[in-house]
């Protein structure tokens, strides 16, 4: 499938990867486009300007932003309906945005026919929708918190103003239940990068909330030596579904209690260990005020046993092929978005590894396996040389099974399209 | 009879063998759940009645829970609970039954809780409202047979959430040491239903209702002459937030029982023949929990019980308990009580029971290999959570 930009330039690549890998449940990604977006955009502000709790919308973009600081220490502060708008990027008549709607909610997300579990999801899919941009665009993001916990989002690579970064209590507070943020900021550089929540990163970002976000080059030069049509977006993942489960419980319970002090203008900003300065903590702590949530059991917790693995949301045998042609070069961009890396082995073909952490490299080098370290992004490139169905997989075989039992997890196929196959490939589960 | 035997033997066989072959996958390991509690007090104490307090330490309601279970091939849970109990120095295996559940229903069958009860109030120990606070037991006199028997259990959630219709049918414990001759009763002799309502532990603090019901509890029973009768109980209860705030939690728990009892002249000497007679009693309590920062640091709780005999001149009792539990860490607590009963004229000439405990208590609830959840979680509940 070849889309066209929304903007009308004729850039070919398959924007949307986890079309062709996933996707056969509701919860399959979607191209996230600028008219999509809008429509959805719409429909919010819509519904936002009938709401009288919106009407509160804090510091604007490029407004100055004097004033813009943590709401969370302000006794009974409520974010609930407030759209905050924070300062360090141009103002909406100052440039031309893209503009995206992106929301979170809960979703029961299904790994493999049989395995449902609970999770954070931006739009309601797992990974989040994936952006295609040009380098320079203008991109605002308007985030809308459609959970009872705590959210941000952090733009993985890209260079964005420090108000935009995302990182709660260093950059932002957190996005409160049911509030609305605007990210504004320019897509540069230009590459593979990705987007996370980065609030409780361990379960929202390595269990769900993670997405692709494309910088493309109008000028790739890449394409110079690698003339590729077709690129795909691979997100390895990692889950320990009793851990996401139970962690949301947690937070969903604490998030009930601590939400209803809110409401009732009572929040504590230490009950929800939140401290003005690092003094002010440790003072807490040694004169007994505070118990801390790691101390209370002198325990390290629940360890995290990761007993599923996937691609695009989906583990072996729920991914879809990646097709190629005899003579084509495709581009696979690999994403780590969970905690353990993954060492993908693509079987039959040697392919070029060009860029990492989106940033094109100065030497591409030939492999056949590469090693996608937690948060890293890696393209390769691969030129269909060998009709047949072939393996791409973590060759860290104990991640290549799902529960323990194997075959499974991160394991991709790559499967020519036009040849005519003497063996067909069916669907093993047990061996 | 020699051949009814082999054949018995034979047909014993044929069912025994289909059963040993069924497979136990020992690929699947079950979800573990530890749970218990061991509470010791020093107790210091004068009292009149049969269950006064006596001087000295005891070890009363502590116990261990161990539950196994894992999910089912197609939908639902399904699993064992294994539980032993102290009572007053003698241990008994108090649960030991298989269950299943899934969103809409629970099924226990075997050795379990009675449900003469129909909320638990913040005292130390089950006990210190025994005869307030359950349906008592009319074949038994011991303590475990107050709150324990065998039961096949069905609790129907309607609205797939809080509410429930509940069904039971099974066998209290006969205690021939106790019961008089020509007393017990062949075959099922309890039986009962009720409607109840239960929040999310999850979500005790937040909601205005923690919990609701009501039930009618049945004994069937020998009288003296040696007619068999059912005997009915009638139970209400309510557990109440007084206000909404997971910091500062004041509620209120309430329950009455009217048992109209079989017997309307006999002696009320024991607690066997005290269920026999007519009665009608109530129990509520006044709770505080400080949760500073969310973390639970103390509760306080004033308990406060009423029970009459009506056909009896002067029957009598009040009971008020103020307790303290104070944590020192997690599932560790330092605990107090006051326990004061008053007794009329026609129960035990009018005494009194007065104890004064303090001890400390230890707390279990540990789960292992934890891949199911609970059915009243908020996931399950609000969410829709696949089981």
């Amino acid at each position: 499938m070849t889309t066209k930009m929304d903007n009308g330039t004729d850039v070919d690549v398959r924007h949307d990867a986890g079309q062709a890998m996933v996707g056969h449940s509701s919860d399959e990604r979607q191209l996230v486009s600028r008219r999509a977006f809008l429509r959805a955009a719409a429909l919010v502000a819509g519904g936002s300007v009938a709401a009288p709790a919106l009407s509160a919308v804090t510091e604007h973009a490029g407004h100055g932003g004097g004033n813009y600081q943590s709401m969370m220490f302000m006794p009974g502060h409520n974010m609930a309906g407030q759209i905050t708008e924070p300062p360090g990027a141009p103002a909406d008549d100052e440039v031309d945005y893209q503009v995206f709607d992106l929301d979170v909610r809960i979703v029961q997300h299904e790994i493999v026919p049989g395995i449902r579990v609970p999770m954070f999801a931006f739009n309601g899919q797992v990974p989040g929708p994936e952006f295609h941009v040009y380098e320079g665009d203008w991109v605002k993001v308007i985030f809308t918190n459609n959970t009872e916990e705590m959210h941000t989002i952090h733009w993985h690579g890209l260079t964005v103003p420090y108000t935009m970064d995302g990182v709660p209590m260093l950059t932002q507070d957190p996005v409160h239940p049911g509030q609305v943020f605007v990210y504004r900021f320019q897509a540069k550089p230009s590459g593979t990068r990705w987007y996370h929540c980065h609030w409780g990163t361990p379960l929202h970002a390595a269990h769900g909330m993670h997405g692709a976000f494309i910088v493309h080059r109008r000028d790739d030069p890449l394409k110079k030596h690698f003339p590729y049509q077709r690129d795909y977006t691979l997100m390895l993942e990692a889950w320990d579904i009793d851990f996401a489960r139970e962690e949301i419980e947690g937070l969903l319970r604490g998030m009930k209690e601590l939400n209803t002090l809110m409401q009732q203008g009572r929040m504590d900003p230490m009950t929800h260990g939140l401290f003005r300065s690092y003094q002010d903590y440790l003072t807490a702590v040694q004169d007994g005020r505070y118990i801390p949530p790691y101390l209370q059991g002198r325990s390290s917790g629940v360890p995290l046993r990761f007993n599923f693995f996937g691609i695009n949301g989906k583990a072996h045998p729920a991914g879809r092929h990646l097709g190629i042609r005899r003579g084509e070069w495709i581009r696979v961009r690999l994403i780590n978005a969970g905690d353990v890396s993954h060492h993908m082995h693509l079987h039959g073909h040697d392919f070029w590894w060009v860029a990492q952490d989106g940033n094109d490299l100065l030497q591409p080098q030939r492999l056949n396996t590469i090693h996608v370290h937690p948060g890293g992004t890696y393209d390769i490139m691969i030129y269909g040389d060998n009709p047949g169905y072939w393996a791409f997989h973590n060759h860290a075989t104990l991640m290549a099974r799902n529960n323990g039992v194997y075959p499974g997890g991160a394991h991709a196929v790559l499967e020519y399209e036009d040849f005519t196959p003497s063996y067909r490939p069916t669907v093993s589960v047990d061996q | 009879m020699n051949r009814w035997v082999m054949w018995s033997g034979w047909l014993a066989l044929l069912i025994a063998l289909p059963a040993q072959a069924l497979e136990v996958d020992r690929e699947v390991w079950p979800r573990l759940t530890l749970g218990g509690r061991v509470i010791g007090t020093l107790d210091l104490a004068n009292g009149v009645s049969d269950g006064a307090i006596d001087n000295g330490v005891t070890i009363a309601d502590s116990g261990l829970l161990l539950r196994l279970d894992k999910r089912l091939y197609q939908h639902g849970i399904g699993g064992a609970v294994l539980g032993y109990e102290d009572f007053d120095g003698a241990v008994r295996l108090t649960q030991a039954n298989a269950f299943y559940w899934d969103r809409d229903i629970e099924v226990h069958v075997g050795a379990q809780r009675l449900r003469n009860e129909l909320i638990e109030f913040p005292v130390l120990r089950d006990d210190d409202v025994l005869g307030l606070a359950h349906v008592g037991n009319a074949a038994a006199d011991d303590e475990y047979g107050q709150f324990y028997g065998r039961l096949v259990a069905v609790d129907w959630y309607v609205d797939g959430r809080n509410q429930a219709l509940d069904l039971w049918l099974g066998n209290r414990e006969q205690d021939a040491g106790h019961v008089s001759a020509g007393q017990a009763v062949a075959g099922f002799n309890s039986v009962g239903l009720g409607y109840h309502y239960q929040q999310s532990n999850d979500l005790i603090y937040v909601e205005r209702w923690r919990s609701a019901g009501i039930a009618l509890d049945a004994q069937r029973v020998q009288t003296a002459a040696g007619i068999e009768e059912w005997m009915a109980a009638l139970i209400a209860a309510a557990d109440v937030n007084l206000n909404i705030d997971p910091a500062a939690s004041w509620s209120l728990v309430m329950q009455a029982i009217y048992n109209d009892g079989i017997t309307h002249d006999g002696v009320i000497s024991t607690l066997s023949e005290r269920a026999r007679a007519r009665s009608q009693s109530w129990v509520t309590a006044l709770r505080y929990t400080a949760r500073p920062n969310l973390l639970t640091r103390w509760q306080a709780a004033l308990t406060v019980g009423y029970k009459e005999f009506p056909d009896h001149s002067d029957a009598s009792q009040w009971t008020v308990i103020p307790t303290y539990v104070r944590l020192l860490g997690q599932g560790v607590a330092a605990v107090a009580q006051l326990k004061y009963s008053g007794y009329g004229a026609g129960l035990y000439q009018g005494g009194e029971d007065v104890a004064v405990q303090i001890g400390i208590s230890y707390s279990l609830d540990a789960r292992f290999n934890d891949t199911i959840g609970e059915r009243n979680s908020i996931l399950n509940l609000q969410y829709g959570q696949q089981l």
